[in-house]
C-alpha cells in the first residue's frame, strides 16, 4: 500500500495515463495498418474473398512492371520541380514579409496561406478551370498578349505533367511561408545590425546569414515536401485521372487505382497495391536519409 | 491533493473505456421505420412472429415486417421511378420498408462496405460494377431463380419469356449461375441537337462511312468541332466500340463473334481492331474528333453540344434526361450509329448494354432475400418499366412493353429519335458479350494500356499500333492463365 501512495509510482501512472492514449491511437492507426500493409503485401487478394499467400511473387511483379518505372519518373519530375520552386518563393516572401515593413502584410499573409484552407477538390477545379482548353483563363490571358491561347494544356502529353507545377507550388508556399517567417524572427536581430554596419548588403544578408542559420526548418521542410509530393495523388484523380496516356500518374494514384479499382474493371489488387505502398515506405525512408546527408548535421552559429 | 489525483486519474481512466466501447462495433439495432437520409443504416431485420403467419399470395409472411437497405446509384435516369416502384411495392406490402442510400458514386460505398466485412451493414441490394470478385468471395445471391418468377402483370408468364433476348443468357452464366439482376438497357452512340442540323442541311443518318465523313468535313468547314467526347472517361467507346463487328461483317469473317466470345486468337491486334483505331486515328488527325476530348468529363463535352460549339458527342440515351436542365427549350436530341462500312444496305451495329442492375448481398436473412427478389421481380413489370422510360429515358427491357400503342406515344423524343432511326436503318444490336471472365491481373493492365492510350489515338496524337501490341501481349498472358484455371476447375 505504502508502494502505491510512493512518489515514484504515482508518477509513473501519471505518465502511462499522459502518453497511453496517444501511444494506443499510434499503434492503433498507424503500426498496425502498417504491420497488416506487410502482410497483405505478400498476398493474392482482392479486399474481400480468400486471402491468397504468394510469397514474394508481388514484389518480383514490381521490377517487371512498366506503370511503376513511369510513374516513379512523374514523381521525379515534380521532386525537381516543386520542391526547390516552392522553397525558394517561400523563402523570398518570408523575407520581405519580415525584413520589410509593408503596410498591408497582414493581408499577404492572409492571401499567401489561403490555399491551404480551401479543400482539394476546390482547389482541383479552380485549377481545372483555369487550364481548360476552351475558356481556361491561362488561355484566355496568353490570348490578351496575342501568344496564342488554343492549348489544351490537361489534354496535352507534354504539358500536363508540367501543368501540375504551378498548381503544387500554389498549394504549398502559403504553408512553407508562415513556418520561415517564424523562423525568421527567431533570428537575433543583433546579427543583422553588426553586419548592416560591416556594409552587407542585403543580398548577402539573406544568403550569408538567414539561409544558414534557417537550415534545419529548412532541411524539415524538405522532407516534408517530398512525403507530400510522393504521397499526393488527389489533383491528378480529379483533374486527369491519371492521363492523359498516364502523363500524369504518379505512383500513388496507380496505388491507390489498383486498390480501389480504378481502372473501370471492379477489380480490386489489394495484395499488389500493398507491395507498392511498401516500396514508397522505402523510397521516403531513402530520400529523407539522402536529404540528411545534403544538409549539414550541426546547426550553424557565428 | 491524492485524493484528488486518485479521482482523476480513475475519471481519465473511465474515458479510456468509454471511448474504446465507442469505437467498437456498434450494437445490433432493430427497426422497421423507412427513412431517405444518405448513409442511414437502419438494418435489415425479420422478426419471428410468435403468432401463426399470414401471407401473401407470393407465399411471403404478411405479419413479419422486413427492412431492405437499398444502395441506389443516381444515374442518368434519376431516382423518380426508383421512388415510384418503391411507393408501388409498399402499398402492396406494406410490411416490408425500404431504407434509400442513393449515390452517383454508390459503388465506391458499395465496395468500401464490402471491404469493411461487416455484413450488418452491407445493403441487401444494390448497385455495383464489381461481381465476380463478390461471387468468388461467395458474397452474392443467385438471381437465376428470379426469371422463373412470373410479374404481377403477366401471371402465368415467367419473366425469362418476357425479357428482352440477350439480357439473361444462360451461356453467359458465371458459375452456372446469374448474379446481376437486369433492370434496363441502353443505347449507346452518337447524339446531336437535330434543329442545328436541320439549319445547316447536315446528314442526320449517314449510311456509309464515306458519307459519315463528309458530315465530319461539312460541320468543320463551319468552325464547329465535329465530335468531343469525355476523354476522362472514355464515352468514345459508345459509338465506336461495336465498329469491329462491321468490319468482320464487312472482310466475311464468319469465325470473329466466336473468337470475340471466347477470347480466341488476337483481340486488340485482330485485323479488324487495328482496322477500326486506324481510322479512329485518320479522323482525330483530320480534327474530327476535338483534342479538348482529351481532359473532359461528360458534362464538359455534353455541355459544348448543347452550345453548338460541337456537333455530336459519343453518349447513352440518358442524355436527354441527364442534360434536361442545361438543355435550351427548342433543343432537340437527336441520334445516329456510326456507320464504318461503305456499303449502303450492310447493318450498323448499335452500342447496346445492360444501363441500370441490382446485386442481392448473400450474406443477408433469408426472409430479406426473398423480399429483395420479391422487389426486383416488381421492377420488372409495366408499369414501372414504363416510369423508368417516361421518367427516366431509359429503354424497356420487358418485350411487351410496346404492346401498348399508347407507351410509344408517351416516350421521350430522344426515345422516339432512336426508334425511327432503327426502323428507317438496318441496324444490329449488340451487346459485345463474353462467355469468359478474365480475372488474372494481366487483364486488367491490358485494359489500363488501351484506356491510358485511347484518347490520344482518337485525337489523332499517336498511332495505334505500338500500344494495341502492347496491350495483347498482356491479354494472351492473362487469356492463357484464366483458361488454364478453369480448365483446372
Amino acid at each position: 500500500m505504502h508502494f502505491l501512495k510512493s512518489a515514484r509510482f504515482q508518477k509513473a501512472i501519471f505518465l502511462f495515463i499522459v502518453v497511453a492514449p496517444a501511444f494506443a491511437a499510434y499503434v492503433l492507426f498507424t503500426l498496425y495498418p502498417n504491420a497488416l500493409s506487410i502482410f497483405y503485401s505478400f498476398l493474392d487478394w482482392d479486399g474481400i474473398g480468400v486471402k491468397t499467400f504468394i510469397g514474394w511473387d508481388n514484389y518480383i511483379r514490381l521490377f517487371q512492371d512498366p506503370f511503376i518505372s513511369r510513374a516513379l519518373q512523374h514523381n521525379l519530375i515534380l521532386l525537381v520541380t516543386v520542391i526547390p520552386i516552392t522553397l525558394a518563393i517561400s523563402l523570398v516572401l518570408a523575407d520581405l514579409l519580415v525584413n520589410r515593413t509593408f503596410g498591408e502584410n497582414s493581408f499577404y499573409k492572409v492571401l499567401y496561406f489561403f490555399p491551404n484552407v480551401l479543400s482539394l477538390v476546390v482547389i482541383a477545379l479552380i485549377w481545372s478551370f483555369i487550364y481548360d482548353g476552351t475558356f481556361g483563363l491561362l488561355n484566355g490571358l496568353l490570348q490578351v498578349f496575342g501568344l496564342g491561347g488554343e492549348h489544351n494544356w490537361l489534354g496535352s502529353k507534354s504539358t500536363a505533367l508540367l501543368s501540375m507545377i504551378p498548381l503544387y507550388v500554389w498549394c504549398y508556399v502559403g504553408f512553407y511561408v508562415v513556418i520561415f517567417m517564424n523562423a525568421m524572427q527567431g533570428i537575433p536581430k543583433s546579427l543583422y545590425e553588426s553586419a548592416t554596419l560591416d556594409g552587407i548588403t542585403h543580398m548577402q544578408r539573406f544568403t550569408k546569414i538567414t539561409l544558414p542559420l534557417l537550415s534545419g526548418v529548412i532541411r524539415v521542410g524538405t522532407i516534408f515536401l517530398i512525403l507530400s509530393v510522393i504521397k499526393g495523388f488527389e489533383y491528378m484523380l480529379i483533374m486527369t485521372k491519371g492521363g492523359p496516356g498516364g502523363s500524369t500518374e504518379v505512383i500513388s494514384l496507380y496505388m491507390f487505382n489498383l486498390a480501389f479499382g480504378g481502372l473501370n474493371l471492379g477489380q480490386h489488387f489489394y495484395g499488389y497495391a500493398s507491395t507498392i505502398g511498401m516500396m514508397i515506405f522505402v523510397l521516403l525512408v531513402g530520400l529523407k536519409l539522402v536529404v540528411d546527408k545534403f544538409f549539414a548535421k550541426d546547426s550553424v552559429e557565428y | 491533493m491524492n485524493k484528488k489525483m486518485t479521482w482523476s486519474s480513475l475519471a481519465l481512466i473511465l474515458c479510456m473505456v468509454l471511448f474504446a466501447a465507442g469505437c467498437s462495433n456498434a450494437a445490433n439495432t432493430k427497426g422497421g421505420a423507412s427513412n431517405t437520409n444518405p448513409g442511414s443504416t437502419t438494418p435489415a431485420t425479420g422478426e419471428q412472429s410468435s403468432e401463426e403467419v399470414d401471407n401473401y399470395e407470393n407465399g411471403l409472411p404478411r405479419n413479419e415486417k422486413v427492412t431492405l437497405k437499398v444502395g441506389l446509384l443516381e444515374s442518368g435516369y434519376g431516382r423518380e421511378w426508383f421512388d415510384y416502384a418503391v411507393k408501388l411495392f409498399t402499398e402492396k406490402y406494406p410490411n416490408v420498408t425500404f431504407d434509400i442510400t442513393a449515390s452517383p458514386k454508390i459503388g465506391d460505398l458499395v465496395s468500401t462496405k464490402a471491404a469493411a466485412g461487416n455484413d450488418e451493414d452491407m445493403f441487401d441490394l444494390f448497385y455495383s460494377d464489381t461481381w465476380t470478385e463478390y461471387v468468388n468471395a461467395n458474397k452474392l445471391e443467385p438471381v437465376t431463380g428470379i426469371f422463373e418468377m412470373s410479374p404481377d402483370d403477366a401471371p402465368g408468364q415467367k419473366l425469362n419469356d418476357l425479357i428482352v433476348p440477350g439480357f439473361n443468357d444462360p451461356e453467359k452464366y458465371y458459375k452456372d449461375n446469374a448474379w446481376v439482376f437486369p433492370i434496363a438497357n441502353y443505347i449507346g452512340g452518337m447524339f446531336f441537337d437535330q434543329k442545328l442540323f436541320d439549319e445547316n442541311g447536315w446528314n442526320k443518318s449517314p449510311k456509309t462511312y464515306d458519307e459519315f465523313i463528309q458530315l465530319c468535313e461539312a460541320i468543320k468547314s463551319k468552325g464547329i468541332d465535329p465530335i468531343v467526347y469525355a476523354g476522362l472517361y472514355n464515352y468514345a467507346q459508345f459509338a465506336f466500340d461495336t465498329k469491329i463487328f462491321e468490319i468482320a461483317e464487312e472482310n466475311e469473317n464468319n469465325q470473329f463473334r466466336n473468337d470475340f466470345e471466347y477470347f480466341n486468337g488476337p483481340q486488340n491486334t485482330s485485323p479488324e481492331n487495328i482496322e477500326v483505331y486506324k481510322r479512329l486515328y485518320d479522323m482525330g488527325k483530320k480534327g474530327y474528333i476535338s483534342k479538348k476530348s482529351v481532359g473532359m468529363n461528360h458534362t464538359q463535352s455534353q455541355m459544348l453540344v448543347l452550345q453548338h460549339k460541337a456537333a455530336m458527342v459519343p453518349s447513352g440515351d440518358w442524355i436527354e434526361n441527364e442534360m434536361k436542365e442545361s438543355a435550351p427549350d427548342d433543343f432537340q436530341w437527336g441520334y445516329m450509329a456510326v456507320p464504318f462500312t461503305n456499303n449502303p444496305d450492310g447493318p450498323i451495329y448499335m452500342n447496346n448494354g445492360l444501363s441500370y442492375s441490382f446485386e442481392i448481398w448473400a450474406a443477408k436473412p433469408e426472409l430479406n432475400k426473398k423480399w429483395a427478389k420479391q422487389f426486383l421481380l416488381s421492377l420488372m413489370s409495366n408499369e414501372v418499366q414504363q416510369e423508368l422510360v417516361e421518367k427516366g429515358g431509359a429503354l424497356p427491357l420487358r418485350k411487351d412493353y410496346l404492346d401498348v400503342p399508347t407507351r410509344a406515344d408517351n416516350m421521350k423524343p430522344l426515345q422516339k429519335s432512336i426508334a425511327t432511326y432503327m426502323k428507317e436503318n438496318q441496324v444490329v444490336l449488340e451487346l459485345k458479350n463474353r462467355k469468359i471472365e478474365l480475372t488474372h491481373p494481366d487483364y486488367a493492365a491490358s485494359l489500363k494500356v488501351i484506356v491510358d492510350n485511347m484518347a490520344l489515338v482518337l485525337t489523332g496524337q499517336e498511332q495505334p499500333e505500338p500500344f494495341l501490341q502492347d496491350a495483347e501481349k498482356l491479354l494472351q498472358n492473362a487469356i492463357t492463365n484464366d483458361k488454364e484455371a478453369q480448365n483446372k476447375e
